[in-house]
């Protein structure tokens, strides 16, 4: 019995470690700071979206077949987005942030389901982390409900559901690189250049497609691959969790720069610049934050 | 995400055959007004199958034929995607690109618009 439970020792304290890891109380400023970025970036998109509902979302613009929701009317359509927009803007600011979040949660899926034609991966991801969303206590920090209960909001929160939304992040990441890994045209870097030259691609992605030598064009792709096929892991171990994250802010830069693939870059930048830093630290870098603030307003009077 | 890409622009067009015999390309653009790319609307984002296409082609008769003159009424209409080699270093307009490197492919061959109800 004795050699058996030597040899299970050190998958038990791994197990423990891994409960440890996702259970810890953290502080809840990260998973804040991204429920009012994720906030704004459905507000920023919702506003480009009131100008056209009824194209975009009512029984006057096309619709495809198979959508699962009745059709809305002209005016439902607008109510809807306008709604988005105010809730969206409440869980931006953090107020009444639960009730907000799942308000923007059920009229961004119904809104993305009547759309159907521009439905990307971008919109489901969100649908999953306003999801998770809803079970974190975002509104405790960094927002007006924080502001209106000063004092009585909790400062940590338990860790696993901020751990479900970066491994949502991860497998995102993960399967975006095996698909490229199993197309031989993405290991060669055809399409990188392809892409480059797309109708997603920025004036300066066109610029780089047509200098891009293929050798740098292949590096590109492999670089690509590997990126999205190991960050979903070193970005769990600490003492390499800050050359991924910056990695993956160079990364994001990039596509952002040479791609229009509108909100989906800044939504993993802030994912990786705030959920996946130690939640201490990310802390501890808005108090300095809040700080400097105050100096310079004293400074100014 | 961009995990694949053929090399390849398309542009989905609607040909249309009206009452007075005319026939012209119908224009997308009155109900495709929002841009998601720079190669236009939403029209060129349709998924390239029988359903959509054939969805698109009724939706067109629809519209055009709304409180129009039997006399200019549209008749059948033709959904096809022109499609070319792209460019490296410049984006390639539809007018620019010699016929000679054109591809066509035909998604709905003469739908009948008076079939529907």
């Amino acid at each position: 019995v004795i050699p058996v439970r030597g040899l299970l020792s050190p998958f038990r304290t791994s197990l423990s470690r891994l409960e440890g890891a996702l259970h810890r109380e953290i502080p809840v400023e990260p998973i804040a700071v991204y429920r009012a970025g994720v906030g704004l970036l459905i507000f920023l998109e919702a506003c480009t979206w009131l100008g056209h509902t009824r194209e975009l979302f009512s029984c006057d613009g096309f619709r495809l077949p198979g959508c699962a929701l009745p059709t809305l009317s002209a005016a439902g359509a607008l109510v809807l987005s306008a709604a988005l927009v105010v809730a969206a803007l409440g869980l931006a600011l953090g107020l009444f942030t639960r009730w907000a979040n799942a308000c923007v949660l059920v009229l961004f899926t119904i809104l993305v389901e009547e759309d159907g034609i521009d439905q990307k991966a971008i919109h489901s991801i969100l649908i999953v982390v306003l999801t998770l969303l809803l079970f974190t206590p975002s509104g405790a920090a960094l927002s007006l409900d924080a502001l209106r209960k000063r004092g009585k909001e909790t400062r940590t929160h338990g860790a696993f559901v901020c751990r479900l939304i970066q491994l949502e992040f991860a497998q995102v990441y993960f399967f975006a690189g095996l698909t490229k890994m199993t197309n031989a045209s993405w290991v060669s870097g055809d399409v990188l250049f392809h892409v480059l030259s797309g109708r997603w691609a920025t004036p300066l992605g066109i610029w780089i497609s047509g200098w891009l030598s293929p050798l740098a064009a292949r590096t590109g792709a492999l670089g690509t691959i590997l990126y999205e096929l190991f960050a979903p892991v070193l970005l769990f171990i600490p003492c390499v969790r800050p050359w991924v994250i910056t990695a993956g802010v160079l990364f994001h830069l990039g596509i952002q720069g040479t791609l229009s693939i509108g909100f989906l870059g800044p939504h993993f930048l802030l994912a990786l610049l705030v959920l996946f830093p130690e939640p201490e630290a990310v802390r501890s870098v808005l108090e300095w934050m809040l700080r400097f603030r105050q100096h310079e307003k004293m400074d100014h009077q | 995400m961009f995990s694949s890409d053929d090399g390849w622009q398309y542009r989905l067009v609607v040909d249309g055959t009206f009452a007075d015999g005319a026939r012209r390309e119908v224009d997308l653009s009155p109900w495709f007004e929002v841009t998601v790319t720079a190669a236009g609307g939403r029209d060129q984002e349709l998924p390239r199958n029988q359903e959509a296409m054939r969805a698109l082609a009724a939706f067109v008769c629809t519209r055009v034929n709304k409180g129009r003159d039997p006399a200019t009424r549209l008749i059948e209409v033709d959904v096809a995607d022109w499609a070319w080699p792209r460019a490296r270093g410049r984006r390639l307009a539809f007018d620019e690109v010699p016929v000679s490197a054109l591809r066509k492919t035909v998604w709905i061959r003469r739908y009948a618009c008076e079939a529907l109800p």
